[in-house]
């Protein structure tokens, strides 16, 4: 699986879009928070994807690694 | 892909500001202070913009941005659309910093900024973020 990123496009006046790529499961929620409260207001819902269903086991056994 | 999400609404701190007003020429840093505009005392910090009779003023506990243009005529709302979005940057780079994240950045054609924050091997969990050994990111 390639590694995980997180892509933030910001356009004149701050709204900012931020798509999480490569996470599977929950993990992707955790992984761009810092960056999400960074912009104060949520314009959209969260679009999820896939991998955000995805079973995570595989993850959890990397990061024990 | 994960998931993807729009917000809007810097919040931003001081040393974010102060890089973000560095990349407007002509623009001045004033610091934390009470700034008079035309018909009121705003406290917070201080933005003096290119071409604006007062300055622009950020509220410290909201991060709401305070300005009097009368409508455009006395500072071009541009400049401060182009503050907002670099203030969104460099607070996206600090945040990326803190964590160990690469990040760049790249100008898109249609004005909007694009950053693509790598975070190697550690999916981003909390206390992730660590570069692999021997090499960034």
């Amino acid at each position: 699986m390639s590694k995980p990123d997180i892509k933030i496009t910001i356009k004149p006046g701050g709204k900012a879009s931020i798509e999480v790529n490569n996470v599977q499961g929950q993990n992707c929620v955790s992984l761009s928070k810092g960056f999400e409260d960074l912009f104060v207001k949520q314009v959209n819902e969260r679009s999820l994807k896939t991998e955000y269903y995805t079973d995570t086991e595989q993850h959890l056994n990397i990061e024990e690694t | 892909m994960s998931h993807t999400v729009t917000r809007e609404g810097v919040k931003c701190s001081q040393e974010g500001w102060q890089k973000a007003v560095a990349r407007i020429s002509g623009a001045e840093y004033l610091g934390v202070g009470k700034f008079k505009q035309y018909s009121k005392l705003q406290e917070g910090i201080g933005i003096k913009l290119p071409g604006y009779q007062y300055p622009v003023v950020v509220d410290l506990v909201t991060n709401e941005i305070a300005s009097d243009t009368y409508n455009g005529n006395w500072g071009d709302l541009k400049v401060q659309e182009n503050l907002l979005q670099f203030a969104g940057v460099e607070a996206t780079k600090l945040e990326a910093a803190s964590k160990g994240y690469d990040i760049t950045e790249t100008l898109l054609d249609n004005g909007d900024i694009q950053l693509n924050v790598s975070t190697g091997n550690s999916f981003g969990v909390d206390g992730g973020g660590v570069a692999p050994a021997g090499g960034s990111l």
